[in-house]
Formats: C-alpha cells, structure tokens, sequence
C-alpha cells in the first residue's frame, strides 16, 4: 500500500483482532464493515455491516463499501482475497502479528493509517505496563507445567511462536509443549508423559465440542492438572487472539497459574 | 460319489478357512502388540509400572496406545466387511462405502449432528447412521432399473451422493460458526483418537452383530454372485437378501464413521488383496476381510502415531489410507484393463 496523505475515514476490518484493536484506538465509528467473526468488543461491532467469512469474505460487499482501506491478517485471510482487492485498486494493508514482540507494530501501523498515531503510542506503552505487571507478579514464584489445548480430540496445542506460548511463559507458567512450533497436533501419549500442573482450553473448544470439553479430561486422572481438578475453560479471544485484550489474557493465566494470587 | 466329493471340498474349505482365519488373526495379535510397544515416548517395560493403574505408563499403553489400537481394529474390520458386501451387491470390485457415498451420508448426517451442537456421542453415531442408510437407499433406488440392480448406476449414483453431500457439508461449515466449522471439518479428515471405552464397548458390539450377520448371509452372498436369477433358482429371496446386506452394510459403515469419521479405501484394498489370496468364496472372503481390515488400519494407525517423530505432527490417519489406496486403485485399474487387452 502507497503511504497516505490524510487518515482513512472507510475501514474495511477482516480479522477479527483487527477489528478489536481498531476500536481500541477510537477508529470504531471510522469502520465501516467488518468479517463475520468480529465478536469484540460486542455491541458496537454488530451494528457494523459484515462481508463475509475471514476465509471468503464478499468482494462485491467490500467494493460496494466504498473504504479507503481494508485491513486483512496474513493468518486470517487469503493471499487471493488481497489480490483480488488490490485489483480493484482498494488500498488493502496486511497486518502480521505472530508473536507478542509483533504488537508494537501492528499497533503503529493501525494508528498512523486511521489517524490514531497518539493513541496507538498510548495502546503500547498500557500493553507494556499491564504485562510488566502480571510479570512482576509471578516473578521469583515456581513456574507450573501449563497445557493450552486448542482442541480436544484430535488433540491440538499451542506450541512455541504463538501468542499463547508468550503470554503462558509471561504469566509464570512453562509451556509443557515448547517442542513444536505453531497450534499443531500433538500425540496424546507425550502429554501424559509431560505431566502438565494447569490445562488450559479456550472455550470455543468448550463450547463447540460439547460441555464434557473439561469433562473430557477427566478420564486421565494420572495427570496433575485433572488429579487437582485444575483444567479450566476459558474465552478464546482474550489467550488465542492477538487482539486489543492481551494484558486481560495474561492477568487470567496467570491467576490460573497461580491460584493464591489474590483476586482483582 | 458326487456327495463324497461335496464332502472332500467342503472339509478343504472348512481347513482353508481355518488357515486363512488363524493366520490373519495372528497378524492382528501381532499389528496390537506392535501398537501397544511402539509409540512416540519410551515406555520402560522392565519396571513394571505399566501394570499400576495410576501411572502414565498404564495411561499412556492401556488407554491411549490399546485403546486407540482396538478402535482401529474395529473400524477397519467394519469398513472390510462393508467393502465385500457392496462389491458383492452390486457385483463391481471398485464398490466400497466411500465410493458407493454411503461415508458420505454418514458424514451429512454427523455434520447436521454437529451443527445441531450435539457434540461427539450418541446423536453424532445416530446421526451417522442415518445418513449412511438415507444415502444407501437412495442410491439403491435409484439403481433398480425394472426389477433388476444395474451395478454402473449405482455408481454412477454413488459419485454424484458423494459430490452433492459435499456440497451440503461445505453450505453446513460456512453458516456456521468458526468453531463449529472448525469441528466438522477434523471430524471429515476421519482420525482415529484414544476412545473411552464405554463408546468403543457399544461400536464394537454393533460391530461384531453386523459381522456375525454378514458370516451367515456368506452362503447366499456367493449366490448372489451367479446374478439374480441364479441366486433364485438356488432357492434365495433375492430382493430379501440383499436388503438384510444393505441394512448390515450400512450399520457396518456408519458405527465406522461414527467411530473415526470417514476412512477410505479400507474397504477396498483389503477385499482386494483377499480376494486374491483366499478366493471368491464369501464364507472365507467375509471373516478373513474383517480381519485384514482390523490388521491394516490399526497397522496404519501405528505408522501414523509414529509419524510424530518424522514430522513433528500426526496426519489423519485417513491420509495414510488414501497414500497407500490412491496408487492401489490405480494399479487394480490397469490390470483390469490389461486383462482387457488379451
């Protein structure tokens, strides 16, 4: 995308991390359509128009949308859906953020195209106190095994190089599965070898796959974390997405993590 | 004399399938033990701690490894049997329940289940199981020309189910949620997990009741090779026949789909490779299917598992069967159509 001249006033958001941030830094009333699974923050985004799936949004609907920018996610959405944009000549901007040592830019980029150079500064420097804090927390603590699962059966996990392996290890955990990289399939039987003290499953895996998702567990009572009944649900957008609320994410791992700390 | 000789073939058969029978349920013993030892974490046997409830040795060989295995053995000597059957019904050796778009019936019918947010038990199985025989007795219908099985509209038949019900599948994922959506489509890759027993109690039940049926129908399964009329003249209720293998197939395919979502080409390989070794007779054909059909997908199962070390992931083990049926298919292809040629 050429550099601009003046902030963009029509965003097209098709991630749903996008989206979150875009609100953050005050451009939510600059949005002007958003992909289907845009949920946060909930209100405000469902009066926004949708075009469409992450994977296949409607090209027709963005175009009709007018926008002079469209925001995509490299992992979100398909290299055919920016080309076909750029196409049609719509400024589309990708965002790449794997990592949390990606945020910082991501959030540069988001303010100075919208407008919110500012705020954006302001974003990072709360992004980086609030997991100063939860750092400082769990500082000089022992470090639990911790498992996020990001699917049951068959069984998937954050490995390394995800935003969930940062946050765990930030929160005073140790990622029992930092051999693979990415959210990966992982042999069931390693895990009852690693013996994790904390499982971790995001609730769209609780939710979709039924509520015996944590139930489900319960058959491997040799583990630590079933034996001490310490296999909790939680909300996916806040530990999987690298979205507006990772300081929320890592202040909730790390209170599961680290049970005595005392309670906001 | 010709009574006597009657008597001699049929005392050679009962030995050839007592010989065909043992030798391959020594091979399953054997692929089992194999999924039991092998695995991607070293399991130390001397200390005993695999026989203590509690450790993760006993989690790791018992429940995972074993149970896993067994449920491989189970869905893969269902899928076998199911194959026969359908290549006997409609007299095509390319018949197989994925072909036939019976897998893909059961998989509509899991994928509704799925959306309906029934989750991985009982609903999903009947789900399954409705679909297979939704699809089966429209495709059946559909091949009935004038009284009479016409073998290519059925598959023909069976091709079109299968492109249509991927069609429904892929409307049903894209009204749904990510999660939701996410669920269907690693269930349609068709993977075999660590089951809980209860569930793997109540397939392999299922199971064993559609194989005994199968191993009774095997008589007039080999009538039914000589063409509708000369399975009646032999004294067989055609249309009766085949709708008892039809339903026993179809239960057959579904408790598989339901078990481990939809695994092809066991269905076809295994009759095949049987076929050539045992011969056409049904009486053979049928237990020793079910039985290279457990061996070969619980062994493609523990090639799978160990795949973790290669790869640093585990593909469906659906993937493995298709690696290894795709070429297979193909080379049945080329014989039959060397065979042709002279």
């Amino acid at each position: 995308m050429r550099p601009r001249a003046t902030p963009a006033r029509r965003i097209v958001s098709l991630a749903p991390n996008v989206t979150e941030m875009l609100f953050a830094l005050g451009a939510g009333d600059q949005i002007v359509g958003v992909d289907n699974y845009s949920d946060q923050p909930a209100g405000p985004v469902d009066r926004i128009p949708r075009v469409g799936s992450d994977y296949q949004p409607s090209i027709e609907k963005i175009v009709a949308l007018a926008p002079d920018v469209v925001f995509s996610s490299l992992s979100a959405n398909r290299r055919e859906t920016v080309e076909a944009l750029e196409r049609l000549e719509l400024p589309v901007f990708v965002t790449d953020t794997r990592t949390l040592s990606d945020m910082d830019r991501t959030w540069r980029s988001l303010g100075s195209i919208t407008g919110h150079a500012g705020e954006s500064e302001t974003q990072i420097v709360r992004l980086r106190a609030g997991l100063a804090a939860v750092a400082r927390r769990v500082a000089g603590r022992s470090r639990p095994r911790v498992l996020v699962v990001v699917w049951n059966d068959p069984l998937y996990v954050a490995g390394r190089g995800t935003f969930t392996h940062d946050l765990v290890e930030l929160a005073g955990g140790t990622n029992v599965v930092a051999d693979v990289t990415g959210f990966v399939r992982y042999p069931l039987e390693r895990i009852l070898r690693l013996a994790p003290d904390v499982i971790v499953l995001p609730t769209h895996a609780a939710v979709d796959q039924g509520p015996g998702a944590v139930g489900y567990w319960s058959r491997w009572p040799e583990l630590p974390a079933v034996r001490t009944g310490r296999v909790t649900a939680v909300e996916d957008a806040a530990i999987i997405r690298s979205g507006a609320r990772l300081v929320e994410g890592a202040d909730l791992l790390s209170r599961l993590i680290h049970p005595d700390i005392a309670p906001r | 004399m010709l009574a006597c000789a009657a008597m001699i073939a049929a005392r050679t058969s009962r030995k050839r399938l007592g010989l065909a029978v043992g030798v391959l349920f020594a091979g399953l013993l054997v692929a089992l033990l194999l999924a039991i030892a092998l695995g991607v974490e070293p399991i130390d046997w001397a200390s005993g701690a695999v026989w203590r409830p509690g450790t993760s040795e006993h989690a790791i060989v018992m429940s995972v490894r074993l149970g896993r295995a067994l449920l491989g053995a189970v869905v893969g000597g269902a899928l076998a049997a199911a194959g026969v059957t359908f290549q006997t019904l409609v007299r095509n050796p390319l018949a197989d329940p994925y072909v036939l778009g019976v897998s893909s019936g059961a998989s509509v019918g899991a994928a509704l289940a799925i959306v309906a947010g029934a989750g991985q038990g009982a609903p999903l199985a009947l789900g399954a199981f409705g679909g297979a025989l939704g699809a089966l007795g429209l495709i059946y219908r559909l091949g009935v020309v004038r009284g009479r099985l016409v073998p290519h509209v059925v598959l023909l038949a069976g091709v079109v189910f299968n492109a249509f019900s991927w069609a429904v599948i892929v409307v049903l994922a894209s009204l749904s949620r990510p999660g939701t959506t996410a669920e269907m489509l690693i269930w349609l890759m068709g993977s075999l997990s660590a089951p809980d027993w209860l569930r793997l109690g109540v397939a392999s039940v299922v199971v064993a009741i559609g194989l005994g049926a199968l191993i009774a129908l095997a008589p007039r399964m080999n009538a039914l090779v000589l063409g509708d009329e000369g399975a009646h003249s032999l004294g067989v209720d055609v249309p009766r026949t085949r709708k008892l293998l039809l339903v026993t197939a179809s239960v057959l395919t579904a408790a598989a789909v339901a078990m481990a979502g939809p695994i092809g080409f066991v269905g076809i390989i295994v009759p095949h490779v049987l076929r050539l070794i045992v011969g056409p007779d049904h009486r053979m054909l049928v237990p020793s299917s079910a039985l290279g059909g457990a061996l070969f997908l619980s062994t493609c199962d523990t090639l799978t598992r160990m795949s973790f070390l290669a790869i640093g992931s585990e593909p469906p083990v659906s993937v493995l069967t298709a690696l290894l049926g795709g070429p297979f298919f193909l080379v049945l292809l080329w014989q039959a159509r060397d065979k042709r040629a002279t």
